[in-house]
């Protein structure tokens, strides 16, 4: 157990700066990104049971127009509470980041799914969002396990870490798989291999950046 | 059938992409696309024709989406609003390579929010006069 804690946190120093002021405790151990990014990454994990679980892994269409101006607007409040916090003009506690975090979380993947199958020269049937009402389960579901996180009453720390960790890889090899899908036109084993591979190097720089980075964010954490 | 205009080699008339060289060819039939209706080619012809998306437009589209925030979110709606147009592939091309650009811009300045961040602590602590200038992160 302790070799994936370790773990946990080496892929955790890729993508966040894991600063313990502003990391959610589990079960007495920190979680392996911040409030900021486990709300984001527990948004993305949601939306994609929710489109694996309606069938709809293969939707090809974004929502509609007004649905997508709501997940914009859902986008919102990540950024703002970001910039105020930074800035110093009000200071923000955990809850205020997974929560804003979250909400930012769940808009990604339906824009995301949706673009690698749309096609450009036939009609687009299955968007990736039908109705208000299943926005609005989303959101309270998100929110729903935001707030079990945070007060630690699921006091499992590996399920939530292994969620975290999932969800953070497979977004990014699912960025680079839509991207390389509209360069390549191969089989689609070659496609996936090709994204794998991008993706490693992406880690691999992401990696000597954070090395690179290692003794000032010590130094973050003694001041 | 009919000849790819990229290679030359013989095709279906109702493929979108070519067998042997890979290029998007556009079908023969637009039917499927532009609707039910009879005698929608020619009115999508005319569509083409008069409402074509200017490449200066779509260069300025694209530069505003590299704003943060408030770029990216015209970026996206601006891209669902031109995937979501019919009998025009070339507005539906765009829109889709606009939304593809703002996510990738998304994820991008997200990490560098990150490393912002850590960078702008190295520099404080590089200079410790400016550090009591910054009292919240003391």
């Amino acid at each position: 157990m302790n070799l994936f804690y370790e773990i946990c946190q080496k892929a955790g120093a890729l993508v966040c700066h894991q600063i313990d002021s502003r990391t959610i405790l589990i079960d007495g151990k920190q979680l392996p990104i911040c409030a900021r990014d486990t709300g984001i990454y527990i948004g993305m994990f949601i939306s994609l049971a929710f489109l694996v679980f309606k069938k709809r892994w293969k939707c090809d269409k974004p929502p509609k127009l007004s649905l997508a101006v709501a997940l914009c607007l859902l986008i919102i409040p990540m950024p703002i509470d970001g910039i105020m916090s930074y800035t110093g003009i009000w200071s923000t506690n955990n809850f205020q980041r997974i929560i804003t975090g979250v909400l930012f979380g769940i808009t990604i993947p339906l824009f995301l799914i949706p673009l690698s199958n749309y096609s450009i020269w036939h009609p687009n049937k299955k968007p990736s969002l039908n109705s208000w009402i299943e926005l609005l389960w989303l959101v309270t579901i998100a929110l729903i396990i935001c707030i079990f996180i945070y007060f630690d009453l699921f006091a499992n720390w590996w399920s939530v870490s292994l969620i975290l960790i999932a969800t953070f890889v497979f977004m990014y090899f699912r960025l680079f798989y839509t991207i390389i899908v509209h360069i390549l036109d191969t089989d689609e084993i070659y496609r996936i291999v090709v994204s794998v591979c991008v993706e490693l190097c992406f880690f691999a720089f992401l990696y000597a950046l954070s090395k690179l980075l290692e003794p000032y964010i010590e130094l973050y954490k003694i001041i | 059938m009919r000849q790819c205009p990229f290679c030359g080699e013989l095709v279906e008339d109702t493929t979108s992409k070519c067998p042997f060289c890979g290029s998007d060819i556009k079908p023969q039939q637009p039917t499927d696309i532009s609707g039910e209706n009879g005698g929608n080619q020619n009115s999508a012809q005319v569509y083409d024709v008069n409402n074509k998306l200017s490449n200066g437009m779509k260069v300025f589209l694209s530069m505003i989406a590299t704003i943060p925030l408030v770029g990216q979110l015209v970026g996206i709606i601006m891209g669902i609003v031109f995937m979501n147009s019919e009998n025009d592939p070339d507005r539906r091309a765009f829109g889709k390579a606009l939304l593809i650009g703002t996510l990738v811009i998304f994820f991008v300045s997200c990490l560098c929010c990150a490393a912002y961040f850590v960078w702008s602590v190295a520099f404080i602590s590089n200079n410790p006069d400016l550090f009591k200038n910054f009292p919240q992160l003391q």
